[in-house]
């Protein structure tokens, strides 16, 4: 019996032992917090999910070609530096599965025919002259329309072992009214911003397009092969540079040329590519023997956390004093400078409401009534404060010392 | 990887011990209206901010901590430093 009285003292002194130093060590984890993730690259990726994802996106409704009056429209020479790509460099990106990028924009890649539109999951092997009932031409400049493909969905590659899938967005068609301006047009850009590798120069045209406010910023960052973009206007009312543009009425928008890259920067970067692939091999190494032993990020906060719960639901009542010295010294500690403002919030006992809660904000009456003096005010009790704090530890000295201070 | 498993086993056998004991019950009321007080006391030191600066309050409270337990202090600082024969302090 004595043993067993000997052995419970023993085992309770064990667990509040422990749930004191669990606490302990819990509560100085507890705002740990891992750095957060730059957000940007998840942020596109989700988008392009959703974009991928989402049948609306996926969905091109019919064109409304009274709103469309390409003649009606003011347009830009094509400057020739576009002209002569468009002769010898487009041809040569035939089969190039780096080009994937510049594919969407068949809506202006244009005066050769290599590029191929594919209708649903079908290979359309025409070439691109041979939708030519979908092609609005003038000069170097093409329009398509894709409206007679005979489906509301879109895929483009341009050779035949490469099938993207992937909507055109073909942009004055594509965007629905509840669209603008909202984040369905950046969702849709970015379904442009997934063939941005190539370099635009993108002359826009729209009958809104010069108003204020229907052109906005617009940029991708994060992942590889993105760009940030912007949108400017000139003083002619038409946006034209390296630009997205989302006009409020995209009807009548479209774009008229484009820049890709030369092949030469493709393999260039295809190469740098390749040497920054074996540049990271030993920060691979390194980072899987880091993962060997430290522990991913936020593990031990989660880790801690449980076992606080196991034990506030195991331990119930023997765990609450630790609690509330932790909870005092830490709302101790995050005293801060207040506004000085009387807060009595919803008094309660045993679900018994005592009073409401009341706010008074008394640091702004007694500042707006003794002014500057206020400050001083506060020296001088800060001085009280320190003339006090002497004055005990003089009289505890002596009490130490037997009164002998010398 | 590898502390994370010792980690892990470590949290399975604490449940496990302690998943053995009956759960204690917590006193949940009384908990709450402890909170309830000191969230009052928290929350309204902004208005004896309007009196003393939060910082000085929070300077002072230890520094008088432990001057009223400086003779504790002290003797806790003599017993170790007796113990230290080089010296040789009675």
């Amino acid at each position: 019996m004595k043993n067993l009285k000997f052995f419970s003292r023993i085992l309770f002194v064990f667990v509040l032992v422990f749930a004191f130093s669990f606490n302990c060590f819990a509560y100085s984890i507890s705002d740990y917090s891992p750095v957060d993730d730059i957000i940007s690259n998840n942020a596109s990726n989700e988008v392009i999910m959703d974009i991928m994802s989402s049948p609306s996106l996926l969905t091109l409704s019919e064109p409304n070609y009274n709103d469309f009056e390409p003649s009606a429209l003011p347009w830009v020479d094509m400057p020739s530096y576009v002209q002569e790509i468009a002769y010898t460099s487009v041809p040569n990106l035939y089969g190039s599965s780096t080009y994937l990028s510049d594919v969407p924009f068949l809506a202006v890649l244009v005066t050769n025919t290599y590029i191929r539109v594919v209708a649903g999951y079908n290979l359309c092997l025409g070439r691109f002259y041979s939708i030519s009932n979908g092609v609005t031409t003038r000069g170097m400049t093409y329009l398509c329309s894709f409206s007679n493909l005979g489906s509301s969905k879109y895929t483009v590659c341009y050779s035949a072992d490469y099938n993207v899938d992937l909507s055109i967005k073909v942009p004055w068609h594509s965007v629905e009214p509840t669209d603008y301006g909202s984040n369905g047009y950046i969702k849709r850009f970015q379904g442009l911003g997934l063939m941005t590798n190539a370099t635009f120069d993108l002359y826009l045209y729209g009958a809104n397009y010069g108003k204020e406010g229907s052109v906005s910023q617009f940029s991708v960052s994060g992942g590889d092969g993105y760009q940030s973009m912007h949108v400017a206007q000139n003083s002619n009312g038409f946006a034209s540079g390296r630009y997205i543009l989302y006009p409020d009425d995209f009807t009548s928008a479209y774009f008229q040329s484009f820049t890709p890259k030369s092949l030469t920067q493709i393999e260039a970067e295809t190469q740098k590519g390749i040497w920054d692939s074996i540049k990271s091999i030993p920060d691979l190494i390194s980072d899987k023997l880091k993962g060997l032993f430290i522990p991913e990020e936020g593990y031990f906060s989660e880790y801690f956390n449980n076992l606080q719960t196991f034990f506030s639901e195991k331990l119930g009542f023997l765990v609450y004093p630790f609690d509330f010295i932790i909870t005092f010294l830490n709302k101790y500690l995050n005293i801060g400078e207040g506004d000085g403002t009387l807060h009595l919030p919803d008094f309660e006992i045993m679900n018994v409401k005592i009073f409401n809660q009341t706010d008074f904000n008394l640091k702004n009456a007694m500042s707006s009534f003794l002014g500057e003096y206020y400050n001083i005010y506060f020296s001088f009790v800060d001085f009280i404060i320190l003339v006090g704090l002497v004055n005990l530890a003089l009289k505890k000295f002596n009490s130490i010392t037997g009164g002998n201070n010398e | 990887m590898i502390i994370e498993s010792i980690l892990n086993l470590l949290y399975r056998v604490i449940t496990l011990v302690f998943g053995l004991l009956p759960n204690i019950p917590s006193f949940e009321g009384f908990e709450n209206s402890v909170d309830t007080v000191l969230n009052v006391i928290f929350n309204n030191v902004d208005l004896l901010s309007c009196f003393i600066r939060p910082s000085s309050i929070k300077l002072v409270i230890p520094l008088l901590i432990i001057i009223i337990n400086f003779d504790k202090i002290y003797k806790l600082a003599m017993f170790i430093i007796r113990k230290i024969p080089m010296l040789n302090v009675n």
